[in-house]
């Protein structure tokens, strides 16, 4: 395989799309060190600790309604969704359940306005930085079925899931509005059941997490998104990003 | 003998079912630490500072571009992160030379990349010794 260029990137904040306005993400996937060398032991040696989970990005300045002030300036609790080499279906993604540490607008005369590096650190209870599959990627205007996703193992897994579901594009109060799911199967000739269900509706911009742990029922190795209309009757744009991540077996 | 290029290193790493990778491929530079730590032992009188070797010190860290193909870095690193059990990672700086191989974790990856061009990189992943084996040069 060749060498990837960054530049299709696409970044994903709390349910807003801010590719355009990212020059740069930088991310960390990674366990800390703990050292446990005795005596007699043959050099300094380690064993994993507990695992951490960070999202950098510097992103540019607009403060149109809904761009990048809108997005970022308050801190809190954000989703954040990377697809490194763009969107194909199944294409590798990066995820992470975060709260902003910071926001630091700069400029001078002669340069543009950052909005400057912001960090999104890992909250709450979650496996870190997730590896995952962009599941969909795009903007509709009626019911939809996703591109099926086989699992890089090709085979189902018992183990825990999650899936992140950003709306970037809403309908409107008062428009059509989605049911959102990620099914699985085992076989392509099996029927499709479902695995995850968001709630948020599509008419508003908005970013949800739903984990699905595992206690009997293992994630099947083929999944893809089913966008659902239930209100309306079709036509507004419903613009949204699915990042589904299983456990390692 | 003559000065050696770099360019033929073969670099191994297991995934997480323990079955060896290569991955010199997608790996665009290689650092191995393997030293003793100094312990200072200056008394009085001494005619200067001095030391005497102390616990062995071994990491690897290989620069890694990205890679998301079957059996690639960025297809099985993450999945070792973390893990209980170690990996074995192998360094053979020259072909038919000496290979520093050795039993470790995975401290992590940090994907990178910028919308002005480059090329997505996984960044710079150590490895930090697992067990009281000390790698070995073979």
């Amino acid at each position: 395989m060749a060498k990837i260029s960054s530049k299709n990137g696409v970044i994903v904040i709390g349910g807003y799309l801010l590719s355009t306005f990212s020059s740069s993400f930088d991310t960390e996937m990674a366990v800390e060190a703990i050292e446990v060398t005795g005596f007699g032991d043959g050099c300094k040696n380690y064993i994993p600790g507990v695992k951490e989970g960070k999202i950098t990005l510097n992103v540019l300045w607009d403060s149109a309604v809904g761009s990048v002030h809108t997005a970022i300036y308050d801190h809190g609790d954000k989703h954040v969704t990377l697809i490194p080499e763009g969107y194909s279906a199944g294409a590798a993604s990066l995820s992470l359940d975060t709260t902003q540490v910071n926001y630091n607008p700069t400029g001078n005369p002669s340069s543009d306005i950052q909005a400057g590096s912001i960090e999104f650190v890992s909250t709450n209870d979650n496996p870190g930085l997730e590896r995952g599959e962009a599941l969909f990627h795009g903007v509709i205007t009626n019911s939809t079925d996703g591109t099926a996703v086989d699992d890089r193992s090709g085979a189902a897994q018992s183990v825990d899931c999650s899936g992140t579901l950003h709306v970037w594009t809403g309908t409107g109060a008062g428009n059509d509005e989605y049911e959102v799911k990620i099914q699985h199967r085992d076989d392509p000739l099996d029927p499709w059941v479902d695995l995850v269900t968001f709630t948020l509706d599509g008419t508003v911009i908005g970013s949800e997490r739903v984990v699905v742990p595992f206690v009997a029922t293992d994630v099947e190795r083929y999944r893809r998104v089913e966008a659902t209309r239930t209100v309306g009757v079709a036509g507004d744009d419903f613009g949204f990003t699915v990042h589904f991540w299983r456990d390692v077996a | 003998m003559a000065k050696v290029s770099a360019k033929n290193a073969v670099i191994l790493v297991d995934d997480d079912a323990g079955a060896p990778q290569d991955i010199s491929t997608d790996v665009e530079s290689y650092d191995i630490e393997y030293a003793v730590d100094p312990v200072e032992v200056t008394g009085f009188g001494d005619g200067s500072k001095n030391f005497i070797p102390g616990q062995m010190v071994v990491g690897i860290t290989l620069n890694i571009y990205w890679n998301n193909d079957a059996n690639a870095p960025m297809d099985f690193l993450p999945d070792i992160i973390g893990q209980v059990a170690s990996v074995t990672v192998s360094i053979t700086p020259e072909i038919g030379g000496p290979a520093l191989s050795g039993e470790f974790m995975c401290d992590g990856i940090h994907p990178a990349g910028a919308a002005s061009g480059g090329d997505i990189k996984l960044g710079a992943v150590h490895f930090s010794v697992m067990g009281d084996t000390a790698p070995a040069w073979a």
